[in-house]
């Protein structure tokens, strides 16, 4: 009786409160301060998809469709046919990021390792329609983010 | 029955199946790649193993006939082995480039090795590769995937009969080849790509372009020819991606016309909204204007209606609802191969179906390129010939045929009278005679020995005739029809069961077209001739091209530049030259609809694709065009119109509720009182005109197909033909020379050919020699003008 | 003839006349005895009666099969309508066999003989020698001999007057074992690539151009004039039961005196090649002996006892076959030969099946790799597999044969194999 009386009065659960408060004050902290500061990422990390060429500038994809048909959200749209020197490319090959779920399954389908998600993730924009990719687009994010791509695509070659 | 055991399942079959079908028929599963249910038995590729009790070694199903109380086993651990080995073994060489194949997603390779392949393959030395060869215009050949299940090559030995492809050499260098590089000249050459089950031979038009699982399938009727075929229509979205035949259909091929006619559904050559003539050019507007020019064009106007065969069934009674209403006096044609409108004894349509065709003891062609009008009939016959079954023929030309004809004999058109005349002389010889015989042999004075064959065959049990185009289009068909008629009563054939008086049509649907418009119709050239002696106002032409088809081309230039036309369609085609309404009405493959085709087996097509265009179906059309020129709708829906069809044809309504579709065919008209009497001929000109079909160029559709285009220049002949004894009796030979006929002088290139009748102007129609189409009788008269 | 009538006497009866010469001609082969018997059999013979004694004298084909002569003539259906097919396979073609070249090239008459014997108990009109094409002065002899035969009337129409006429006729092969074969024999002979057909039909009742057809070895044929001369009976007493008559054994490899040697049926392997064949050239047993032709799984030492007859061999785990006897002793590198008999089978596959085009391919292969020094631990299995299950899952014997000598080296000699992978390890 007396002892409630005392943390009543006394604003006890408050001091405690309190205390907590004053020694998360004093540590170091964990926040990070995005943009300025970002956090690292795992080389597995699933964001903006990217075409990727060969060193010979020769593009990898071959028009198979498996990510096409392999993609849950149908955010793929690939059309074909056979090149003038008789080989199979792409005609086409759009990804409708609005649909795209980064599931990462057209990359695990690709067999020739064509299709993969980078680590870029800062590609906001103002319209839907700016977020519909063609095939020269995805090539590009495919040469932009090459060095990175085969970087992570080695560190993670031993678990696959 | 053979009553044996199949994995402890006790199952009765005909003596002499192999243990292969036996299972195939009761539901068991057998993996095989080099048997096919249509092609003889090879044996090769070894996947079929199973086990029979008592037997030492595992055998091969396929060419293992079943025996009395025989036990087999389908499943066991050494077969599993085997299996997993056979794989093991094919994939030795196979490359590894299933995302780059066509075929991945329905390779039976792919689907075995998943199902009976180990994960990982032991080979590490190096694998073959093999030189491709040129399979023509329609297959792509990658033959470093082929293992050599020579599916390809019993296939143009046995259904083709070309036998152009061959096994070379012998051990892992064997390759399958060409004889001769790029020759494939086989009509069914489309079904390679099918029955080869890996990627070796497939599609070369739609190579690289699509895949199997983005396909959605249509089943609906081919209206190439008049065999109307099932196919199944593959596309992506609205787009027609290929066309293939239907497990379990009649026909288990489908012939190139039918297959490759796909490219013209998405070609510049569609009608796909509605089009009007301005300033001299065609302009694309809203239907409602184009109804406004329509009326301007037909309202309280004397008019000739035109169609083509093609519309399905239901079209085809909304046109005539559609002349009830708007135009009742107006005439109408559809066959623009018949220059004889009198009635025929036995009008178009087969009596019999292809496969009881296939049966009769004696079949005999009566003027046909039946290769290139019907192929898969062609290939019935083939089949009948390697059983040893007769096939007779008499014709204008040695049709090439790829199969051994027994009795052959050449003849001019002229001479038809006298073949028939012979052949009567003959049977009445031995006693048989009918009503009319008498009347019919004294009008004629001539007699041909080729009558000889036609009455050899009739004596048989069961004959089945195939009247073909150089009778219909004759200018006496009618007395010619009516003379074969006379010779099949008075031999038995003419009887229900046994009836073997089988008139080749020029379309489908020939039974329905010559029911509901039996009063109505006319010769396309007495519309053109009405047209240009400006008795017509208009011409509205629905899905028919005279200019490019047909018998009258001279004749409808002359009417088209004449009046005005209001073009119903789906292929613009020539007559975009000449019309001044284009109205966009469905492709077949945009429709649901009912096809009947010469035998009278009766289709509904029921998931049509979604339209390209505006387009919208031929009997919507007609309805709107009934309701803007102020006239009373017939019918709102498909069901009124359908119970309308029923009205015309009572068979129709029976075929439509039967399940079995095949069971109820509806029978070709016959007329017993057309008693047609020989003519004399009138002109005087010494050589006969016969204008040549060509699967490749022949209709709209065809045209409208760059594929088919193609291939069509690959097998042209030259444009006029004569054999040279014909340019020899004048003194001449081959080159520019001039020839004379009804419409005047014209200068052509002739070339010769051994295997015309001597006396007989070949022509094709679609080169410049096409305006002859319109003559049937011509003289050459020495050298250039 | 010479040959005895006691059948206790007769040691050869094919080779009997092998040493005079000049057999090849018409007249010193009519002096010794041929055709002396032929206006008997066609005056007072008849087919039934021919047929029952080939049945009776218990002679199996020569060819490598060993089914009974009498049974294969009694199976061809009479009366058909179509004509009957009287084959001689000489495509002598096995590796090992040289036989059938010395009755031809030595005798040809008796050949012919046979046939004209054969074909009158088959009622035949057209009968053909389907020959190796190799075998080209073995061709030429036969053809001169044929010819004189005609001049003779002992072919053609109405021969010697007994109105029984048969043509015959040589035809080269083009160089393919597989046409050894008699479907594939029949193929080629037809004018088509020379592939095995699949049993049924048999070429009894649907073999050349789909008619009834009979083919036999040329040593099955050579045989006949002696049975038919001296009864059934007497051939039955040659030899032992079930493995009657006498044998030519072609024998080859590491012996002294390699040749032709025709012994009476269960004479010994080792009096065989002891005896005859002047013993072995290194030591005193054979490492291997291949006793039908290469295509014959191996023996080894332990059945050097072994009579020859169909019977024992196949006890021991082989097979007769032709009669080629390849015999080893210990210099032999058996790896080396077992690729060398791959390679010989994977060029003359004939690429039908699936097993045998691909695994005799892929045999040799592996094999030449392991000779070579390139072998890894995983060959043997992958040597097993690949040869296990080709035998016996293919249109014709071919298979089986690639397949027996890679199964033999493995079965009865495994340290030879890992000898060369331990070599190729390091």
């Amino acid at each position: 009786m007396l002892k409630r009386a005392f943390k009543t009065w006394f604003l006890w659960e408050l001091l405690i409160g309190l205390s907590v408060t004053g020694r998360y004050l004093f540590k170091k902290k964990i926040t990070v301060e995005y943009p300025e500061q970002k956090t690292p990422l795992s080389p597995r990390f699933r964001g903006l998809h990217a075409l990727r060429r060969y060193e010979s500038g020769e593009e990898r994809c071959i028009a198979c469709k498996l990510c096409e048909v392999v993609c849950p959200a149908t955010a793929i749209w690939i059309e074909s046919e056979e090149r003038d020197d008789g080989s199979r490319r792409t005609t086409r090959y759009d990804i409708d990021f609005s649909k795209c779920i980064y599931c990462g399954f057209c990359q695990e389908a690709c067999p020739v390792d064509a299709i993969v998600e980078t680590q870029e993730f800062e590609y906001a924009c103002e319209t839907r329609a700016e977020l519909y990719y063609d095939k020269k687009m995805l090539l590009a994010n495919g040469d932009r983010y090459e060095k990175q791509i085969a970087a992570n695509l080695a560190a993670d070659a031993r678990y696959s | 029955m053979t009553q044996l055991f199949i994995n402890d399942q006790e199952v009765d079959v005909t003596p002499g199946t192999s243990i292969l079908e036996a299972c195939r028929q009761n539901d068991v599963d057998v993996p095989y790649f080099c048997y096919h249910p249509e092609l003889s038995v090879a044996a090769n590729c070894r996947m079929c193993l199973v086990e029979v009790e008592g037997w030492g070694k595992p055998a091969a199903s396929c060419c293992t006939p079943v025996s009395e109380g025989m036990k087999v086993k389908t499943q066991s651990e050494t077969l599993a082995k085997d299996r997993e080995m056979m794989m093991e073994y094919l994939l030795i060489h196979h490359p590894l480039d299933c995302p780059v194949c066509d075929q991945g997603g329905s390779c039976k390779l792919q689907d075995y090795t998943v199902e009976h392949g180990a994960s990982k393959g032991r080979y590490s030395e190096p694998k073959r590769a093999v030189i491709n060869y040129e399979l023509g215009p329609f297959v792509n050949t990658c033959m470093t995937r082929c293992i050599h299940c020579t599916r390809c090559v019993r296939f143009a030995d046995e259904v083709a009969g070309t036998g152009d492809i061959g096994v070379l050499n012998r051990s892992d260098h064997m390759t399958i080849a060409g004889i001769v590089e790029g020759a494939l000249s086989s009509e069914l050459s489309g079904n390679l790509p099918d029955i080869c089950p890996v990627g070796a031979l497939l599609d070369k038009p739609s190579h690289d372009v699509s895949r199997p699982w983005e396909m959605t399938s249509h089943s609906s009727t081919c209206i190439q020819c008049p065999n109307g075929c099932d196919i199944s229509i593959e596309s992506r979205g609205d787009q027609v991606m290929r066309i293939v035949p239907v497990d379990g259909s009649p026909e288990p091929w489908i012939c190139d016309r039918g297959r490759y006619v796909y490219d013209a559904f998405r070609s510049d050559n569609r009608i796909l909204s509605p089009m009007v003539r301005q300033d001299g050019a065609l302009q694309s507007v809203d239907w409602s204007d184009a109804f406004d020019r329509t009326i301007d064009l037909l309202k309280d106007k004397k008019v000739g209606i035109l169609f083509s065969s093609q519309w399905s069934v239901e079209g085809h009674v909304a046109i005539s609802l559609m002349r009830d209403a708007l135009f009742p006096d107006a005439k109408v044609a559809f066959d623009l191969h018949r220059r004889d409108m009198r009635p025929f004894a036995f009008e178009e349509g087969l009596a019999m179906t292809t496969s009881q065709i296939e049966a009769a003891d004696q079949v005999v062609i009566l003027g046909s390129d039946l290769r290139q009008r019907l192929p898969l009939l062609m290939q019935r016959l083939r089949k009948r010939g390697r059983a040893g079954k007769p096939v007779s023929r008499i014709g204008a030309m040695n049709y090439r045929t790829n199969m051994e004809i027994g009795r052959d004999a050449l003849i001019r058109p002229r001479d038809w009278h006298g073949v028939i005349a012979r052949a009567m002389e003959q049977v009445s010889e031995l006693g048989k005679t009918a009503a009319g015989f008498d009347a019919w042999l004294g009008a004629v004075s001539d007699r041909h020995e080729a009558g000889k064959i036609l009455a050899d065959a009739l004596i048989s049990d069961s004959c089945a005739l195939l009247v073909g185009e150089e009778i219909r289009s004759h200018e006496d068909a009618a007395s010619l029809i009516h003379g074969v008629d006379l010779l099949m009563r008075a031999c038995g054939h003419a009887e229900a069961g046994n009836d073997g008086r089988n008139l080749i049509p020029e379309g489908v649907n020939a039974q329905v077209l010559s029911a509901v418009f039996a009063d109505a119709r006319v010769s396309a050239g007495d519309i053109f001739a009405a047209a240009s002696a400006g008795e017509l106002d208009a011409l509205i032409l629905i899905g028919s091209d005279p200019v490019g088809d047909g018998l009258f081309p001279s004749a409808a230039k002359a009417a088209l530049q004449k009046v005005p036309l209001v073009q119903i369609g789906s292929i613009s085609g020539e007559m975009a030259d000449y019309a001044d309404v284009q109205l966009p009405a469905a492709a077949y493959s945009e429709i649901e609809g009912t096809f009947v085709n010469m035998e009278g087996r009766v289709r509904v097509a029921t998931n049509p694709i979604k339209s390209l265009g505006q387009e919208r179906p031929l009997w919507k059309v007609m309805m709107r065009l009934i309701q803007v020129m102020g006239a009373e709708v017939p019918v709102v829906s498909l069901d009124e119109l359908r119970s309308a069809v029923c009205q015309h044809l009572s068979a129709l309504s029976d075929a439509w509720c039967v399940s079995n579709q095949d069971s109820a065919l509806i029978a070709p008209n016959r007329n017993r009182d057309a008693a047609a009497l020989p003519k004399a001929r009138t002109d005087s000109f010494e050589l006969d005109v016969v204008s040549r079909y060509s699967m490749y160029r022949e209709g709209m559709w065809a045209r409208a197909s760059a594929l088919l285009t193609e291939a069509g220049e690959l097998n042209a002949l030259d444009d006029v033909l004569v054999h040279p004894d014909t340019l020899a009796a004048k003194g001449l030979s081959a080159g520019e020379l001039v020839v004379k006929s009804f419409l005047g002088e014209q200068c052509f290139n002739i070339g010769v050919r051994e295997d015309v009748t001597p006396g007989v102007l070949f022509i094709a129609k679609r080169g410049v020699a096409g305006d002859l189409s319109d003559v049937t009788a011509a003289s050459i008269d020495g050298g250039a003008v | 003839m010479t040959i005895s009538s006691d059948p206790k006497q007769v040691t050869q009866i094919c080779f009997d006349r092998i040493n005079i010469p000049n057999q090849n001609k018409l007249s010193v082969a009519r002096e010794n005895g041929a055709y002396e018997f032929l206006p008997t059999v066609l005056n007072d013979f008849d087919s039934a009666k021919i047929i029952n004694e080939v049945k009776t004298s218990g002679i199996r084909g020569r060819g490598g099969a060993g089914f009974p002569t009498g049974l294969k003539w009694s199976f061809v259906p009479r009366n058909t309508g179509k004509p009957t097919y009287l084959l001689c396979n000489a495509d002598e073609g096995e590796p090992g066999t040289f036989k059938d070249r010395d009755i031809m090239r030595f005798d040809p008459h008796l050949l012919i003989e046979g046939m004209i014997m054969a074909g009158f108990a088959l009622d035949v009109r057209d009968a053909y020698i389907y020959i190796r094409g190799e075998f080209l002065h073995e061709a030429n002899v036969l053809n001169e001999a044929i010819a004189e035969a005609y001049a003779a009337n002992l072919l053609g129409e109405n021969i010697l007057g007994s109105g029984y006429s048969m043509n015959l006729t040589v035809h080269r092969g083009a160089g393919a074992y597989v046409c050894g074969e008699e479907t594939a024999l029949i193929e080629s002979l037809e004018g088509k690539p020379g592939r095995p057909r699949f049993k049924p039909p048999f070429p009894a009742v649907e073999g050349f151009y789909r008619c009834p057809t009979v083919v036999n070895n040329v040593e099955t044929l050579a045989t006949v004039p002696a049975i038919l001369k001296f009864g059934g009976e007497w051939h039955a007493s040659i030899g032992i039961p079930n493995n009657t008559g006498c044998k030519i054994f072609s024998v080859s490899g590491h012996v002294n005196k390699p040749g032709n040697y025709e012994v009476p049926m269960g004479t010994s392997l080792k009096t065989l090649i002891e005896d005859y064949c002047g013993g072995l050239q290194h030591g005193s047993v054979p490492k291997v002996i291949i006793p039908g032709g290469s295509s014959t799984p191996w023996l080894t030492a332990e059945h050097y006892d072994t009579p020859l007859t169909y019977d024992d061999l196949m006890k021991a785990g082989s097979f007769l076959g032709s009669g080629a006897i390849i015999v080893m002793d210990e210099t032999a590198d058996l790896v080396a030969l077992t690729r060398r008999l791959a390679h010989f089978y994977a060029h003359e596959s004939c690429g039908q099946c699936t097993p045998c085009r691909e695994g005799t391919g892929w045999l040799e292969r592996v094999m030449k790799r392991v000779e070579g020094g390139k072998g890894c631990a995983g060959d043997v299995t992958v040597l097993k597999d690949a040869s296990e299950h080709m035998a016996g899952r293919t249109i014709c014997a071919l298979a089986e044969g690639a397949a027996a000598p890679v199964l033999s080296l493995l079965k009865h000699f495994p340290e030879d194999v890992q000898t060369r992978l331990a070599e190729s390890s390091k």
